[in-house]
């Protein structure tokens, strides 16, 4: 007899909830959203979202499936986060009812206090436990300080930073508190924004769960869109990089100046790809099931200063340092002096967002300086017209364009390397010339690569495909995207690499 | 409104042309793969029977043959090609002498590989059996590990039989020719943009084999660095498995499987011991190397194939990391087996197909 059940696959053959699905998604692989588990995941809620007409089981289904995601990876951490996030909705309730002063400061500490306390924990303890000890040991009080076991919370960084934006515009009254506990919860923990962002404004987010979500074929052609870019710059373009990035940055010292300048060049393509891939592939997901995020990429390599640079880079995190840090500390209305430190102090703090290292936050700091250096550069070309004029013009545009981009390497030189002997030899390198191994690949993949992201962002400038797209016909279209999914598809590396920005 | 409803059709269009497409395109390359260009379904395998079919079947004489299965250590240690001519002056007719070692084969590997050639048509006259004793041992699952996007549909009962993990082959399988351009990138990249993905990735090795599947190692090999390094790596892989060495499992089973098909099939076959330096014979405590003698020396009186003992043959110095041959070790091999061990193998072989031996 025909044994029919061995065709089967074991989604249909077992509980497909428990069985399969779940198991699967407990996998770091599921966080990744170029992954199998998260493609079947996604499948599972985008069809029981469309298939319910009900708007308040769509927020439930949405909350439940984005805690699900979580706690797949780890349940307590998942309770913490729910935890917090239930906090912040009663510290912001608090504060709307609350008229007197010193009550709504009180609570807004608060809310800052565990927000911040837990992310100074869980990412910084043990680099502040180790600072400490080699500042001990330099002083000669050699101490040995404990390493904690902590295990760093997914997305702790991005999240932590939506809590407390909500929670400070609320207490500003620029937005009405949530008053409804599901629709709170699924701005902090909505699935595609929760890992790695961009960082939600509730502004944007929170209207968004009142609107009655209606099957959109434009919309969904955006999110598939969207998300199909997002594979194509992580999958074929990011990945690959890293093959050029990785055993230079691990031995610099055996390389030649030309492969350290590859692997720099590379890793700016690199991260610029990951994260800005990822961001597509979450903002298509957001699109697919009638959401939109903000976006945070703005083609930064096309940037002619390093303050337009931050316009264009990591957008919804430049705005956040710049509304929640740089403006309450005084922005730019007083001196230049003053103005100066807000602008170091805002971008050291912004490095020490990314990684709990030294590196992170020189890095941090080479930004600061660049900012500083470009306001005093730009106040003293407003004084020469000529050689200002001269700037504006084409080539000087060029000029601008390639110098803000070496300044973007340099930066990336310190956020890439572990040590600052490794990122003193990089530079080292690319400064003096030295003689050393070549390339670990032949170049050939990296120029066409590269040339790849040149065309598809002057495409970007120009605004070309926003024109042609519209006048093209369907099959045309929906051939470009098998083709971009094939693609993406053949140019994947032999293991999925976790984003960079996962890390953060 | 006109606008929108045109927006409507090419987005609703453009989502499902896109997807049919899609799936157009990747049935389209699996039915493509499978019936003109197998080498990317499974390169490692296809790129040497290709030669070998070419030699064999399409011959217009058949040629006497000779076909050695093994691992990367057959890969670099037969130069097949130098005992054809000596052994055509014998046989008075034309001989093949083919390297089908595969890199990272192990004795089901081997196994699949033998039965594919077979199916194929490849129907040697005598067939010489590596034995990689560290494989024998009862923990070695070499199945579990074969990605399903290198088997053909023919494979899948095999490897259920020996596989330890009870993963579901045929859902595996389909899962991965579901999207061939993503389960098969490393091949069609390798055929397509060679120098694209690094060495490790690339599966385009064997394409520069010579007709008799023979490829030397590569120079980096010979450098006293890499043989450091790979003598460290062999180490790590083998020494600690020696250790807790215990005979058994499904690699003896396939190993004598690989017999049980010789004697089906009416092949001579034989067992080789390949050469191993100094090193890697002091990783194998006597009593487990004593129970390996006895097991091969069992199988080898039940079937009838005589086990060629050439673990001592090679200097050390001809070894690039203690259990792989330098092309200088491969000759050295090569030169004593054709001299000490094929013709006596061939003898019955040469005898019973009517060519008298000199």
């Amino acid at each position: 007899m025909l044994d029919v059940a061995q065709w089967l696959p074991d989604i249909v053959r077992n509980n497909f909830l428990t069985d399969t699905l779940l198991p699967w998604l407990e996998s770091d692989d599921a966080k990744s959203f170029c992954s199998l588990q998260y493609l079947a995941f996604f499948v599972s809620v985008f069809v029981l979202y469309w298939v319910m007409p009900w708007k308040r089981a769509r927020v439930y289904l949405l909350v439940a499936s984005s805690f699900t995601f979580y706690a797949c990876w780890n349940k307590q951490l998942a309770l913490l986060i729910s935890a917090t996030t239930v906090l912040d909705y009663l510290i912001a309730r608090g504060l709307e009812s609350a008229a007197w002063d010193r009550w709504r400061r009180l609570l807004l500490g608060t809310s800052l206090g565990v927000n911040l306390g837990l992310l100074a924990y869980f990412k910084y303890v043990n680099f502040f436990l180790d600072s400490l000890g080699h500042v001990l040991n330099s002083v000669g009080m050699s101490r040995s300080l404990p390493v904690l076991e902590v295990l760093v919370p997914f997305g702790i960084s991005f999240y932590t930073f939506e809590a407390i934006n909500y929670t400070i515009d609320v207490y500003r009254r620029r937005v009405r508190a949530e008053r409804n506990l599901a629709n709170f919860m699924l701005f902090i923990l909505f699935f595609p924004h929760l890992i790695a962002g961009p960082i939600v404004r509730s502004r944007d987010f929170l209207p968004q769960i009142h609107r009655t979500k209606r099957w959109d074929w434009p919309r969904l052609q955006l999110g598939v869109q969207f998300f199909l870019m997002g594979l194509f710059k992580k999958m074929a373009i990011a990945d690959h990089m890293e093959e050029f990035v990785r055993p230079v940055f691990a031995a610099p010292e055996n390389y030649g100046s030309w492969a350290v300048w590859v692997a720099v060049v590379a890793f700016a393509v690199q991260i610029y790809c990951d994260f800005s891939g990822y961001t597509d592939m979450a903002l298509g997901s957001a699109h697919l099931l009638g959401y939109k995020l903000t976006k945070n990429f703005n083609m930064p390599y096309l940037a002619v200063n390093i303050s337009e640079f931050w316009h264009r880079w990591h957008i919804s995190l430049s705005s956040w340092l710049r509304d929640y840090l740089f403006i309450p500390l005084g922005g730019s209305r007083g001196s230049k002096w003053r103005t100066s430190c807000n602008l170091l102090i805002t971008m050291t703090l912004g490095g020490l967002w990314h990684g709990a290292s030294w590196t992170f936050i020189v890095w941090g700091v080479l930004h600061g300086l660049l900012l500083i250096g470009h306001r005093a550069f730009r106040d003293s070309c407003k004084l020469r017209p000529r050689l200002d004029a001269i700037l504006q013009s084409p080539p000087g545009t060029a000029f601008r364009v390639l110098a803000t981009f070496l300044c973007a390497c340099a930066g990336w030189v310190f956020f890439r390397a572990t040590t600052f002997t490794g990122a003193s030899s990089i530079l080292h390198r690319m400064i003096v010339p030295h003689h050393g191994l070549t390339t670990p690949l032949p170049n050939r993949s990296l120029w066409v690569l590269g040339t790849v992201l040149v065309v598809g962002h002057l495409v970007g400038a120009t605004s070309l495909w926003k024109r042609w797209a519209p006048r093209l016909p369907g099959p045309i279209v929906g051939l470009g995207y098998a083709l971009l999914l094939t693609l993406a598809l053949l140019l994947a590396p032999d293991t999925g690499k976790a984003f960079i920005y996962f890390q953060f | 409104m006109r606008e929108k409803a045109g927006n409507r059709t090419q987005a609703r269009s453009a989502i499902f042309w896109g997807l049919g497409t899609f799936m157009l395109m990747q049935a389209g390359l699996a039915v493509w793969i499978d019936n003109r260009m197998p080498d990317l379904r499974d390169p490692l395998y296809e790129n040497k029977a290709a030669r070998l079919r070419e030699r064999v079947v399409d011959a217009p004489a058949r040629p006497l043959t000779v076909v050695m299965l093994g691992s990367s250590r057959t890969v670099f240690a037969l130069k097949a090609s130098e005992l054809e001519a000596p052994l055509e002056q014998t046989a008075g007719r034309p001989v093949v002498v083919f390297n089908f070692g595969v890199t990272g084969a192990g004795p089901v590997t081997s196994l699949m590989n033998q039965r594919r050639l077979l199916a194929e048509g490849v129907h040697p006259d005598l067939f010489l059996i590596e034995v990689l004793p560290p494989l024998l041992a009862d923990h070695v699952v070499e199945a579990d590990r074969l990605p399903a996007d290198r088997l053909w549909r023919s494979d899948l009962e095999l490897l259920a039989r020996y596989d330890v993990s009870k993963r579901n082959w045929n859902q595996d399988w389909w899962f991965v020719n579901a999207v061939p351009s993503y389960s098969h990138r490393f091949a069609i990249m390798s055929r397509v943009a060679p120098t694209y993905h690094s060495f490790r990735l690339r599966q385009d090795w064997f394409r520069e084999c010579d007709g008799s599947g023979w490829i030397p190692s590569p120079a980096p090999m010979a450098t006293t660095q890499w043989r450091v390094a790979a003598l460290e790596n062999a180490r790590r892989e083998y020494a600690g498995g020696l250790a807790n060495f215990h005979l058994g499992g499904p690699s003896c089973q396939a190993l004598r499987e690989q017999l049980e098909v010789c004697r089906q099939e009416n092949i001579p076959a034989a067992l080789v011991l390949l050469p191993e330096g100094t090193d890697f014979r002091s990783w194998y405590k006597p009593a487990d190397w004593k129970e390996i003698e006895r097991f091969l020396t069992e199988l080898s009186r039940e079937f009838g194939a005589p086990l060629v003992n050439a673990r001592e043959w090679i200097a050390d110095e001809d070894f690039s990391d203690s259990h792989h041959l330098l092309a200088s070790g491969a000759e050295k091999f090569t030169q004593r087996l054709g001299r000490e061990v094929l013709p006596a193998l061939l003898a019955d072989t040469l005898k019973t197909r009517g060519v008298a031996s000199r």
